[in-house]
This record gives C-alpha cells, sequence and structure tokens, in this order.
C-alpha cells in the first residue's frame, strides 16, 4: 500500500443530462487502486459504479461528463490534458471490459481483425507483428488454435469465448489497470469462476492493478483484496475485503445481512433482512447522509449533516454512526 | 404435516415430457423425457446452465412451446399439452413470474389496467377492489394503481410481476429466474414474499434459476437439469450436501462462495 497508487481519485462528480438539467450522479467519490491490487466497487443499481468505470476509462456517454474533480493516473493528472493526450494515455493505461461481450464485439467483423485494431490504435506496429501479438494474447487468455480463432466472427463462439476476447483486447496494451464491470453477469457459473480465474491469473502475472465492478458480495471476498461499497454517488465504505464480514457502514450490513442463507433443515425459511425504500435517484435532493432514510441507525444528526469519511482500523467509512469492531474479549 | 403432503396428489406433474425444436433443417431435443412433480406448498428448483433446457421446459410446462410428446396433469387432472387447447379454468392454474417483469409490461399500460386485464380474461372477478387486493397480496399500496411501469423501483415493478401472475388465483406458480436480475435488496423482498405467498395461498411453485444460493433458501426439492435432461433430483439438503453426479459437484463448486448457513 505504500506504493504510489495506480489510480488515485479525489472529489469526483460525474454529471448526467436529465429532464431537471445536468445532475450529479457521481457526487464527491474518494478512491485509490494500488499497485497490483484488486478492488471490488460494490453497490446496488443506480448507486453511480457503472458511471464512475466509465469516467475513469473515459468512455463516458453522450450527455455525461466529468464536472470536477482530480484524477491521477500512473501519477500524471489528467486534469487540463488536451484531449488526445487524455485519449492516449487512458487507452494505453486503462483497459476495461463489459458485462456483455457479444455487444462489445462488432458482429461483422473477425476476432482477428478487432484484436489487430486494438493493438494498432496504440502502437505503430506492423499489421505482421500485430498478428502475430494478437496470437500470443490470445494464448495468455488460455485460447487454444489461436490462428485459426482469428479468422472467427464473434456469433461463432460461447460467451465465455467471447469474453476471453474482450480480456485479451483490454490488455492488449498492458495497462496498468484493468476496469472489469460485471464481467461475468451474463455468464453461466461454471464460466464465471473461469473468467475469474483468469482475470486474476493475468493481474498477478503482470501486476496491473484490477477493478471489479459487481453487485455479487460472494465474488469479493473470494476474489478482492479490497472492498469499496457505492452508494448514491459516493464511495461509503472502503475496506480489506478479509474484513467485510466487520463492515462498519449500516449499508454495507444491511447489503450482508440480505444475502440468501441456506435454510434449515427443519422448519420453515427465515425470513431474509430487507433493505426498504429505494437508492436516491441522481439530482435527488439529499439533506445529511443519503442513506439515512433506510437506515436503522439514523439520528437527527444524520438527517443534518452529511459525514465525513472518518478511519476506523483499516477501513474508512462515510457514516455517523459506524457500527463498532468487533473486538476480543480479554476474560479475566 | 409433511407426511400428510407427500401423500396427496401433486399441483403439477409432469411425465416424460419431450420438446423438440427444427432449426435450419435440424432437430434439436431441447427437453428430453423430463418427469416431475410439485406438491402443495412446495418449492421445487429447477437448476442448470443457460442451454441446458430449463426455461424451454417452463414454456412447456406453461404449453407455450407444446411438448411434442409427454403427459401434464395439474389437480390430478389432465391437460392438454397446447395452452390454445386449454379450458379457461385449466389456464388460470398456472402463474407465471419472468425474469424482467418491466420488459414484460407494455409501457403505456397503468398498474390497474396490467392487472385487470388477466383478471378480466382469467374468469376472476374483475370487481373494482380486484387489482388493489392483488396489490395487497404482494405487499403493495393500492395507490399504485395509476402508476405506468416506468414509474415504479425495480422491486415495484417485479412484485406487480407477481401480482399479474397471481390474478387467475392460481395453484401453481412457475418462476423463471424471478430474482435473478435484482439486487440483494430488492432481491431479499422478493424472496420473503415468495415464501409467505407460499405458506398463505398453499401454492405449488417451481423455481427455474442458475443461482445457488437462492435456491439453499428457498427450495425444498432440487431437480439439476444438463442437455435436456434431469440428470439428478431429490431433497434439497440431499443434493446439495451429497449430489450425485459429476455435473451437479461442478455447478454448485462453481456458486461464488460457500453457501451461507442460516
Amino acid at each position: 500500500m505504500n506504493a504510489a497508487p495506480v489510480l488515485s481519485v479525489r472529489d469526483l462528480n460525474v454529471g448526467v443530462r436529465s429532464a431537471r438539467g445536468e445532475v450529479d450522479a457521481v457526487r464527491g467519490l474518494d478512491l485509490d487502486v494500488a499497485r497490483g491490487e484488486t478492488l471490488a466497487l460494490v453497490g446496488e443499481s443506480g448507486c453511480g459504479k457503472s458511471l464512475t468505470a466509465l469516467a475513469l476509462a473515459g468512455l463516458l456517454p453522450d450527455g455525461a461528463r466529468i464536472r470536477s474533480g482530480r484524477i491521477v493516473l500512473g501519477g500524471v493528472s489528467i486534469e487540463g490534458l488536451p484531449e488526445r493526450r487524455l485519449r492516449r494515455l487512458r487507452g494505453q493505461r486503462v483497459g476495461m471490459v463489459f458485462q456483455d461481450p457479444m455487444a462489445a464485439l462488432n458482429p461483422v467483423l473477425t476476432i482477428g481483425e478487432q484484436i489487430v485494431e486494438a493493438i494498432r490504435a496504440h502502437r505503430s506496429v506492423s499489421r505482421a507483428q500485430a498478428r502475430s501479438d494478437a496470437e500470443s494474447l490470445l494464448a495468455r487468455v488460455r485460447l487454444r488454435e489461436g490462428a485459426q480463432l482469428l479468422q472467427a466472427f464473434p456469433h461463432q463462439l460461447s460467451g465465455g469465448m467471447r469474453q476471453r476476447i474482450l480480456i485479451a483486447i483490454a490488455i492488449a496494451n498492458r495497462p496498468d489497470m484493468l476496469i472489469a464491470d460485471e464481467p461475468t453477469t451474463a455468464l453461466d457459473a461454471t464460466v464465471q469462476a473461469e473468467i475469474l480465474a483468469l482475470l486474476d491469473e493475468l493481474r498477478r502475472d503482470s501486476g496491473m492493478a484490477l477493478v471489479l465492478i459487481t453487485h455479487d458480495l460472494g465474488l469479493v471476498s473470494r476474489w478482492a483484496d479490497r472492498i469499496a461499497v457505492m452508494y448514491a454517488g459516493r464511495a461509503v465504505e472502503t475496506r480489506s475485503a478479509a474484513t467485510l464480514a466487520d463492515a462498519a457502514h449500516p449499508y454495507t450490513r444491511a447489503l450482508l445481512a440480505a444475502r440468501p442463507r441456506r435454510r434449515p433443515l427443519r422448519g420453515p425459511r427465515q425470513r431474509l433482512a430487507e433493505i426498504t425504500g429505494r437508492v436516491p435517484l441522481p439530482g435527488e435532493v439529499i439533506s445529511g447522509c443519503a442513506f439515512a432514510d433506510r437506515c436503522a441507525a439514523m439520528t437527527a444528526l444524520c438527517r443534518r449533516q452529511a459525514p465525513e469519511t472518518q478511519r476506523l482500523g483499516d477501513a474508512g467509512v462515510s457514516c455517523h454512526h459506524p457500527f463498532a469492531p468487533r473486538r476480543e474479549v480479554a476474560l479475566p | 404435516m409433511t407426511l400428510a403432503l407427500a401423500r396427496s396428489e401433486p399441483l403439477l406433474q409432469a411425465d416424460d415430457l419431450s420438446v423438440t425444436f427444427a432449426t435450419a433443417g435440424r432437430r434439436v431435443e431441447a427437453v428430453r423425457g423430463v418427469s416431475l412433480a410439485v406438491h402443495r406448498g412446495e418449492v421445487l428448483a429447477v437448476i442448470g446452465e443457460s442451454g441446458s433446457g430449463k426455461s424451454t421446459l417452463a414454456r412447456a410446462i406453461l404449453g407455450l412451446t407444446p411438448p411434442h410428446s409427454g403427459t401434464l396433469r395439474l389437480d390430478g387432472e389432465r391437460v392438454p399439452l397446447a395452452v390454445t387447447a386449454r379450458s379457461r379454468v385449466q389456464r388460470r392454474k398456472l402463474g407465471m413470474v419472468f425474469q424482467d417483469s418491466g420488459a414484460a409490461f407494455n409501457p403505456r399500460f397503468s398498474v390497474a389496467r396490467i392487472l385487470n386485464e388477466p383478471i378480466r380474461l382469467l374468469g376472476g372477478d374483475a370487481g373494482k377492489g380486484a387489482a388493489e387486493e392483488l396489490l395487497d397480496a404482494v405487499g403493495l399500496s393500492g395507490a399504485l394503481l395509476g402508476r405506468r411501469p416506468h414509474e415504479l423501483s425495480g422491486g415495484q415493478r417485479q412484485r406487480v410481476g407477481i401480482a399479474r401472475a397471481l390474478a387467475g388465483n392460481p395453484e401453481v406458480l412457475i418462476c423463471d429466474e424471478a430474482v435473478s436480475a435484482l439486487d440483494l435488496s430488492v432481491q431479499a423482498q422478493i424472496l420473503n414474499l415468495l415464501a409467505d405467498l407460499l405458506l398463505r395461498r398453499g401454492l405449488a411453485i417451481l423455481f427455474i434459476t442458475h443461482d445457488i444460493s437462492v435456491v439453499s433458501y428457498l427450495a425444498d426439492r432440487i431437480a439439476v437439469m444438463h442437455q435436456g435432461k434431469i440428470v439428478e433430483s431429490g431433497p434439497a439438503s440431499a443434493v446439495l450436501d451429497t449430489p450425485r453426479m459429476a455435473y451437479t459437484r461442478t455447478l454448485l463448486a462453481s456458486a461464488p462462495e460457500p453457501v451461507l448457513r442460516g
């Protein structure tokens, strides 16, 4: 953690155009990603995690833009960089993998054409060199018979193979950081595990950082080093994945409690802990803490004042009334 | 109570169902000789990967993709395989909940209209309060009757989807990936609701999913589907703890975390 972070984000605000004018969907986000680590970005839909990823990768759609904040990528602040340099910097340093590999690949181009294009977009190499690089990339993502595969079209491949191709494209220029946005949600469970194992292997081999965006808390403990829980456009809790069960923010605790658990062998199913209410919409006026309406620990203070981020052990928590860390009780 | 249930007639019983598609001159057997039974108050989970035939099985039982062979019984009575040949009373007995209810609704219809249509068509009494009663059954306020689908949250939409499935007062509910697209907070609400309905209405639920942790919470029995066949079935605890087939073990091992103990 002492190494310079690959990515450092401070007070990031991403605005999106809406019927009510421009509203902030990411509000004051702070985030650090260290070299070689896997950070899981977790939250319900509408919390701003995908928009954050797109902002970092420089892929925000029309109508969305970074309004303010500081993003430092590999030691270089992107503030004020001309558009072309910015695009090159991101193309070289940040790779991105999306949820639906079929939608992300061009259906009328061969796999080879698409990988070669990705390589040549950021490196001036000959076509022949790019083609041979493409073959070794396929080997790196554990696809066999690369030469043949380069001739194939996306629809001729399985979902798992397509996701491997996208990963190959994303790592083509040896990025410092790979952002994977729900990379396995559209895949079968057995394929999911294989893809996550591949991402983990590539991270270990290359030392790149991996940002795993997911709504699946189950993935976190198995694959991530750290977790950042997003709510209403900001990170409300960041901590080591190993201590997830000791989460301090009431929202993180509520998510953990809502997970389906195995029913008892006899007797009725126990009710799952629900989180009532809903995530505030972008642009909704939030006074005080954004989670207050849904929070069991809410007090008048929460209504009045947005909580600052405080350090609790290795964790950063934005809450007025965090759960205390579990302590070993010393017996007299 | 369990003993009494076990002796009663199943609400849904399928024997040797097969579904074949003909595509581009090729015959694809999507469902191959599947037999299953679901009793009142019971959840049978059908698990498997995409392409295993589990969704086709759901559509086959509904009669939307009629099986080319096999028999189907609802509450002991044999029913035609094609939905078009089924009587209104027979059609009422099955309700269906989809993965993304929002997409299944006509976006221009109000919640009242989404609910009143099946109430009327399935011969229920479409009295003034019927739609409101359905909303009440799924824990929603009647104030939502005037809303359109896009004005509802994801959880509200899925509840309306369940309310619509209950419109004909069915005995069997077929849920195809009914909670797969939902956030954890909403998923917990819908699973609690299904568990309630099971007890209060004495439904039988056929629950089709790929999500093992959801299965471990909800299922009484589990059937594992692979390449169109049920390759293993039994009480949930037996299939989860001592799976007999290698395929079942692979499927369980690939769950992102060990199933949480209650």
